[in-house]
């Protein structure tokens, strides 16, 4: 059985190796990197992931307007967010495009996989 | 008690608040991600006034909606060093790498507060994507110098200083 795919777009290079160096020892795989949101979109329909991770706060187009194009074009992509903001609007936003998953940063190893696996299932 | 900022059906919070959840953001997040226990240095009212200094390592971000806010982080360069090369596995990142790790310290830091805040409040706002300057950039703050807010840190590696300026 392959791993499953994951395609990670954060412009944080500390949170990117963070992410590899968790999902690899578990699993997973890490097929891509983008440092922002238009370079994630290219990725996405380049690589076509089962998973992606997007950061929110990023240079240039934000992560929940990246997520709402990744969508758009491929309304079964499976998105995780992931952003230092966490509060109760923010989650609303991120529900309102059709997601579920919003983890913290800095966030918990056993909270990522949890929500990676939940990402899987369903 | 003067009311900095007012929540939309939320609880209210004073600017003397909002420092306290940005310096408990400051000890909580530096001791998660660099495994530094940083205490504070408590300053009299006059020193308090001193301006941003004008050389050195400095960060800047902003909050933005409901709480309008510049952040303003000025590091110690052993401080400096010690966040970035932990942050990058215990060595130094490339030179145009380095201000991608102290982004994303501040960016976590600044995060979890304006989260905070948001949710006390029941207000909306944003962070800004956190600007690096190096030891002779420009950095130029727009809020009111009369509302800032001031925090400062002592560690083994150096001392570290944070200036809200509440718009």
């Amino acid at each position: 059985m392959s791993a499953t795919t994951i395609l990670v777009v954060d412009d944080s290079p500390f949170a990117s190796q963070q992410i590899k160096d968790i999902v690899e020892g578990n699993g997973y795989k890490v097929v891509g990197y983008a440092k922002n949101g238009e370079e994630g979109i290219r990725l996405y329909d380049e690589l076509k992931p089962d998973i992606t991770i997007l950061d929110i706060i990023m240079p240039g187009i934000d992560g929940l307007e990246t997520a709402e194009i990744i969508l758009k074009n491929d309304p079964d992509a499976k998105i995780m967010m992931l952003s230092s903001l966490c509060d109760a609007g923010t989650l609303e936003e991120v529900k309102s495009i059709g997601l579920k998953y919003l983890v913290p940063k800095p966030w918990e190893d056993d909270v990522l996989l949890a929500t990676l696996e939940m990402l899987v299932k369903n | 008690m003067k009311v900095t900022w007012s929540g939309n059906g939320g609880e209210w919070l004073t600017g003397s608040e909002v420092k306290q959840i940005f310096d408990a953001s400051f000890l909580d997040i530096t001791r998660k991600l660099v495994r530094l226990e940083i205490s504070r240095m408590e300053k009299t009212g006059e020193e308090q006034k001193k301006a941003v200094p004008d050389q050195g390592y400095r960060e800047k971000i902003q909050t933005k909606g409901a709480v309008n806010t510049t952040v303003v982080c000025h590091f110690s360069e052993p401080l400096f060093q010690y966040i970035i090369n932990t942050m990058h596995g215990g060595i130094s990142p490339e030179e145009a790498e380095i201000p991608l790790y102290i982004n994303e310290y501040m960016n976590i830091i600044c995060g979890h507060a304006i989260s905070k805040i948001n949710n006390i409040t029941k207000t909306k706002s944003r962070l800004s994507v956190p600007e690096f300057y190096g030891d002779k950039d420009v950095l130029e703050v727009s809020g009111k110098k009369e509302k800032v807010q001031y925090l400062a840190y002592e560690s083994p590696y150096g001392e570290m200083r944070v200036y809200l300026f509440i718009e």
